[in-house]
C-alpha cells in the first residue's frame, strides 16, 4: 500500500500529462487531482470528481479511449488498495450527491448516486420525509455503492430493502453511453435490466442518478424486545409475528452476552401492529426485555455511538447459526421468517467458522453458483472485450 | 415485417438441419415426446395474442416444425443443447395463456411446451417456500397450498389456464398483487436452463452479489428456459372485509388509492374501475340520477356485449355500429357522470383485515365517497375469473377486444391515463380499470373494442389502434406494460422504450443464450411502417 498526497488542481495548457489537461479541459478546474507519490510506488496518477452524468460519461468515454484503466471510488481513499490502477484514475463519485427533485405526490426523490443513504436521510428528514430505517452501518455507504454491492443489510420487513426502492436508474455504461430507465414501481418490459448493476461493483456500468421510494415521517415508533432461548426460537417466534401480518420498521436479533439466549427486537410502526404483538407474545410467554441491545446496535443508542461495518454476511438457515452462534457472539440476525436468515457480525469470522457456516446451509458471499462465468461474459460484452 | 413472419426463401440447408434434429430428438426423447403432427404443432402455434388471432381469419400461421415435451429438465437440457448445436430456434411454452405473442412460434423451429414438468418438489409450511416446477398450471397449486393452509396470493385472471414458468417469464401480476406482490416478489429462487444446454440455480434473493433472479424473472424465454421456481408462500388467510365505494370521479379514487398505500396498508384487492367500466363491471351502483337506460351508451354497449350474438345477428350488428363510430361512442361515455366504483378486499389476521378496512373507509369517506356495504367486494370476489371467458363472443359478433396495461408515477397517471385514451379514442372504444397501486404509482388496464367491415379491416384498425397507444404511453413516460410482459406486441418500441439500456439485454442475451436459440425475435422488434 503507498500512501499519496493531492496536489493543487492543475489546469491549462503545457501540463505533464496531456490525459490530465485533457480532462480538466472536458470537466473542468476543479474536478481533477494530480496524485503524486513518493519515489517508486506505483498507483493511479489522477483522482477525476465528475459531478454530472455527463461528466462521468465523457470521462469514462475519454478513458476508455486512452486505453486508461479507472476504479471506482465513492471518497478518495487514504491508501491505494491493492486493486487501485497502476498508472490509471480514481473516479470519484462523491461529488454525485446532489438531491435533484422530490415528487410529493408519488413520494419519490430523484437524486445523484454518490449520495450517501446517512445524509440523504437527513436531507429528507427537514422536509418530513424518510427513507424508512437506515442502519448505523449504511449511513456512511453512496447509493451507487450499495447497488454496487448489492448490499441487502436492512433489517425491515415493512420498507424492505434500500436498493429494493429504485424505481428508475441512469447510468453511465463502460463504453461511455448513458442508459436510463423509466420511472414505475413495477413493470414487465423484459427483464429488470438495472440488476445488470447489482452486485456487481461497477463493472457493467457506475450508477449516477436514481429514483427512489420514500415516505412521509411517522412520529417516533416504539421498541420492543424479547428474550427467547436460542437462534430457532427466535426464528420461529419471528416467523409467527411475520404470519400474523404484523411488519414492523426493524426486526433484528442478536445473541445476548455471556449466555446461550437470544434478544428479539422490533422497532413497530402501527398502533394495530402494537396491540397483535403484545396478543402475541403474551400467548407464546414471551419475556419482555428492558433493554434493546440488538436495535441499538443497528441503530445507535442515541448517543450518535457508530458500530463498525458487518465484517461478513450471508444468509444462513437458522441450523447455521446455532452452528457458529458460540464463535461469532455479535452476530446479529434479521430477514428472519423468511426462508433464509441474513447474518452480520463485526467479530473476526475464521476460517472454520466459515466453513462450518457453509456446511450447516449457508451461503457466503465467495459460494458459487452457476452463473459466474455468465456474469463475466456480461461484463466483456458491456466493456467490449472479447 | 416481424421477426415472426416466415421468411421469403427458406433455405433447404436449414430444413434438412431441422429434420435431422427432430429424428435426433426422437431417438433421445422417445416417439412420445416429439411431434410434427398439425393439430399438434397448431396447438402451440401461438398464444392467445389478438393479434394471431385476427390474423389467423386471413391466413394461416406458419407453425412450428415441430413440438417436444421434455419430462425433465435434464431433458429440456438435452434439447436446448441440441438446438443450439443445430441452430434451430426454440419457443418455450407454458399454457399460452400469454396476450403478447411472446409464445408464438417462430416458422420452422421447436416449440417446447412444458408442462410435463409440473411437480410440487418441496412444500415448507414452516419457512414458508415451496419449489414447484416451470409446467404446474396455476390452479393446480394454489389448490394443493390450500389443502396445506397456504396460499401463493397470486391469483391472475387466467390461473386456470396459466403455468408458473409462464407467470415468471412475463412476470405476471395477480388481482391480490397489492398484497402478496407481483410474481417477481415471490420469487427466493430459479432453476434455468441457459442456452448452452446447462441446469443452472439463480442464486437466493437476498444474497450479496449479482441479482441473477431479477435478470431472468420477465426474460420470456428468451434468456433461458425455467425449469422449476421456489416461490414464497403464506397462511391462508384467517379473515377478509369487503366493501365498495361510489366515488365521486377517477382523480377522487386515485386520492383514495395512493393514500392508502402510502400510509403503508397492504389490502388485498384495491380496484377502481372508470365510469364505463364501473357500468361494465356489472354494477347497478353507478347509475347517475336521470340517467335512463335508453340513452346511456354504456349500458347499451354492456347488452350489447353480453349478448350481440354471432356475426349476422342484429344484436352484433347493432355493437358493429356502436363501436364502429368510436370516435362518436367514446364522446357519448365521456359526457356520462363520473362517479366510479372502487372495490376494497382487506385480509389476513382479524386485527389486520379490520384495521386496513378501516383506513380505506377514512381515505373514501376524506373524497366523499358513498360506502355501498360488503356486496361489491362479495360480487367481484365471486366473478373474479369471469370476464376474460367472455371474450370470444366478441368475435363471434364481428369484433375484437384487447387489453392494454402500462404503469407510472401518480403524479403522472392522470395524464397518461388521458393521453393513452386520447390515442385510442378515434379507433376503438375504451375503458379501464386500476387494480395494481403502489406507493409510488399504479398501473392502469384499458380494456379496448373495435371492429371493421373485413377481418383485413379488423386488423388495420386494430394495429393503428396499438400503434397510437404505445407511441402515447411512450411520449407520456409510461412503462409499456405492468404485468403481461411484450411478446411481440409491444416489441417495436421497446428500442425506443429502453435506449442505451437495452445494452444490457445484448451482453446478456450474447451471455445466456450464445446460439441465439431461446425465442428470437420476442421483446425487441422493430418498427412496423
Ligand atoms: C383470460 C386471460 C386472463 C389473464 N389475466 C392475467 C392476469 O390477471 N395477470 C397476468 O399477469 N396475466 C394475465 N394474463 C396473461 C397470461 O396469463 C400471463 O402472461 C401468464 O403469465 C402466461 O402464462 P402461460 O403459462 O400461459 O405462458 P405462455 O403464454 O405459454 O408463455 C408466456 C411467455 O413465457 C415464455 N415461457 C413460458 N414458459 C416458460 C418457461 N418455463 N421458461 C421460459 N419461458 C417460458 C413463453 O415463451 C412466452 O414468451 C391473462 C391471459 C388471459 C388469456
Amino acid at each position: 500500500m503507498s500512501r499519496w498526497e493531492v496536489w493543487a488542481p492543475t489546469t491549462g495548457a503545457g501540463h505533464a500529462d496531456p490525459l490530465v489537461d485533457r480532462l480538466n479541459a472536458l470537466l473542468g478546474a476543479g474536478r481533477v487531482q494530480v496524485l503524486t507519490r513518493p519515489e517508486g510506488s506505483r498507483g493511479p496518477r489522477c483522482l477525476v470528481q465528475p459531478d454530472t452524468t455527463e461528466a462521468v460519461a465523457q470521462a469514462v468515454r475519454v478513458l476508455r479511449e486512452s486505453g486508461v484503466p479507472s476504479s471506482v471510488v465513492f471518497t478518495p481513499p487514504p491508501f491505494d488498495p491493492p486493486d487501485a490502477p497502476a498508472g490509471g484514475v480514481y473516479l470519484d463519485a462523491s461529488r454525485l450527491s446532489a438531491v435533484l427533485s422530490v415528487d410529493e405526490t408519488s413520494l419519490t426523490v430523484s437524486v445523484q448516486a454518490g449520495i450517501t443513504w446517512g445524509r440523504l436521510e437527513g436531507l429528507l428528514a427537514r422536509r418530513g420525509f424518510t427513507l424508512g430505517p437506515v442502519p448505523l452501518w449504511l449511513q456512511a455507504r453512496a447509493v451507487a455503492e450499495s447497488v454496487g454491492l448489492n448490499d441487502r443489510l436492512r433489517p425491515s420487513p415493512r420498507y424492505g430493502q434500500l436498493v429494493d426502492a429504485l424505481h428508475a436508474v441512469t447510468a453511465v455504461l463502460p463504453g461511455g453511453e448513458v442508459a436510463r430507465t423509466t420511472s414505475a414501481p413495477r413493470r414487465a418490459t423484459g427483464p429488470e435490466l438495472p440488476a445488470a448493476l447489482f452486485g456487481t461493483r461497477h463493472r457493467n456500468g457506475l450508477l449516477t442518478e436514481v429514483h427512489l421510494q420514500i415516505w412521509r415521517r411517522a412520529a417516533e415508533a416504539p421498541r420492543v424486545s424479547f428474550t427467547l432461548p436460542g437462534w430457532a426460537a427466535a426464528d420461529a417466534f419471528a416467523r409467527r409475528l411475520l404470519q400474523a401480518g404484523i411488519r414492523p420498521a426493524v426486526m433484528v436479533a442478536g445473541g445476548v452476552t455471556g449466555g446461550t439466549d437470544v434478544a428479539l427486537s422490533v422497532e413497530l410502526s402501527t398502533a394495530a401492529d402494537g396491540a397483535a404483538l403484545t396478543t402475541l407474545a403474551a400467548a407464546e410467554g414471551h419475556a419482555r426485555r428492558s433493554r434493546h441491545e440488538a436495535l441499538e446496535s443497528a441503530f445507535g443508542a442515541g448517543d450518535g455511538t457508530a458500530s463498525d461495518a458487518p465484517v461478513v454476511a450471508c444468509l444462513a438457515p437458522p441450523a447455521a447459526l446455532a452452528a457458529v452462534a458460540k464463535r461469532l457472539p455479535r452476530a446479529r440476525v434479521w430477514d428472519l421468517g423468511s426462508p433464509w436468515m441474513s447474518l452480520w457480525t463485526d467479530a473476526p469470522v475464521d476460517a472454520v467458522t466459515r466453513a462450518r457456516l457453509v456446511e450447516a446451509g449457508a451461503r457466503v458471499p465467495s459460494a458459487p453458483s452457476g452463473f459466474e462465468a455468465l456474469g463475466d461474459a456480461v461484463t466483456r460484452a458491456l466493456t467490449g472485450e472479447v | 415485417m416481424n421477426s415472426a413472419t416466415v421468411p421469403a426463401t427458406e433455405s433447404a440447408e436449414h430444413a434438412a438441419r431441422v429434420a435431422g434434429l427432430i429424428d435426433t430428438l426422437r431417438a433421445r426423447l422417445g416417439p412420445g415426446s416429439v411431434s410434427t403432427e398439425r393439430p399438434e404443432r397448431e396447438a402451440v402455434g401461438r398464444d392467445l395474442w389478438p393479434r394471431s388471432l385476427l390474423e389467423s381469419f386471413s391466413a394461416a400461421a406458419p407453425g412450428p416444425a415441430a413440438v417436444v415435451w421434455p419430462e425433465s429438465p435434464a431433458q429440456v437440457a438435452e434439447i436446448v443443447r441440441l438446438c443450439a448445436r443445430a441452430g434451430v430456434p426454440i419457443v418455450p411454452f407454458g399454457a399460452g395463456s400469454g396476450v403478447c405473442g411472446g409464445a408464438r412460434a417462430v416458422p420452422r423451429g421447436i416449440v417446447m411446451d412444458v408442462k410435463r414438468i409440473k411437480a410440487i418438489r418441496r412444500l415448507d409450511a414452516e419457512r414458508g417456500v415451496v419449489e414447484v416446477e416451470a409446467g404446474a398450471m396455476g390452479e393446480l397449486l394454489e389448490r394443493r397450498l390450500e389443502r396445506a393452509g397456504l396460499t401463493l396470493g397470486h391469483f391472475p385472471s387466467s390461473i386456470q389456464c396459466s403455468t408458473v414458468g409462464g407467470w415468471v417469464a412475463a412476470r405476471s401480476a395477480g388481482q391480490c398483487s397489492t398484497r402478496y406482490g407481483k410474481i417477481e416478489d415471490m420469487v427466493v429462487d430459479l432453476e434455468v436452463v441457459t442456452g448452452d444446454g446447462e441446469i443452472r440455480r439463480t442464486p437466493p434473493v437476498g444474497s450479496p452479489g449479482p441479482d441473477w433472479n431479477a435478470l431472468i424473472v420477465g426474460s420470456e424465454g428468451t434468456l433461458g428456459i425455467i425449469t422449476a421456481a421456489t416461490l414464497r408462500v403464506h397462511p391462508a388467510p384467517a379473515h377478509r372485509c369487503f366493501r365498495g365505494w361510489l366515488v365521486p370521479s377517477l382523480e377522487a379514487g386515485f386520492e383514495v388509492m395512493r393514500r392508502t398505500l402510502q400510509a403503508g396498508h397492504r389490502p388485498a384487492v384495491l380496484r377502481l374501475y372508470d365510469p364505463l367500466d364501473t357500468r361494465m363491471a356489472g354494477q347497478k351502483y353507478a347509475r347517475g340520477d336521470g340517467d335512463a337506460p335508453s340513452v346511456d351508451p354504456a349500458g347499451r354497449l354492456k347488452t350489447l356485449l353480453e349478448g350481440a350474438g354471432d356475426a349476422s345477428a342484429p344484436g352484433a350488428r347493432a355493437l358493429r355500429a356502436l363501436i364502429g363510430a368510436a370516435r362518436l361512442t367514446n364522446l357519448a361515455i365521456d359526457a356520462l357522470p363520473g362517479q366510479c366504483l372502487l372495490i376494497s378486499v382487506t385480509e389476513g389476521s382479524a386485527v389486520e383485515a379490520q384495521s386496513t378496512d378501516a383506513a380505506i373507509a377514512a381515505f373514501a369517506r376524506g373524497v366523499r365517497a358513498r360506502d355501498l356495504g360488503e356486496a361489491p367486494g362479495r360480487h367481484w370476489l365471486a366473478h373474479r375469473h369471469d370476464v376474460s371467458y367472455k371474450q370470444s363472443r366478441i368475435y363471434r359478433a364481428g369484433a375484437f377486444v384487447d387489453t392494454f396495461e402500462v404503469a407510472t408515477t401518480w403524479a403522472r397517471l392522470p395524464a397518461l391515463d388521458r393521453a393513452v385514451r386520447k390515442a385510442l379514442g378515434p379507433h376503438v372504444v375504451v375503458m379501464a380499470h386500476f387494480s395494481h397501486a403502489y406507493a409510488g404509482g399504479c398501473s392502469i388496464y384499458f380494456t379496448f373494442v373495435g371492429t371493421g367491415a373485413r377481418p383485413s379491416d379488423m386488423l388495420v384498425r386494430y394495429r393503428t389502434a396499438w400503434k397510437a397507444a404505445l407511441d402515447a404511453a411512450l411520449a407520456e413516460g409510461a412503462v409499456l406494460a405492468h404485468h403481461h410482459g411484450v411478446g411481440l406486441s409491444r416489441a417495436t418500441h421497446l428500442p425506443a422504450a429502453h435506449g442505451e439500456a437495452r445494452r444490457w439485454y445484448t451482453a446478456l442475451k450474447g451471455a445466456l443464450d450464445p446460439a441465439g436459440v431461446l425465442n428470437p425475435g420476442k421483446i425487441y422488434g422493430e418498427a412496423e411502417s
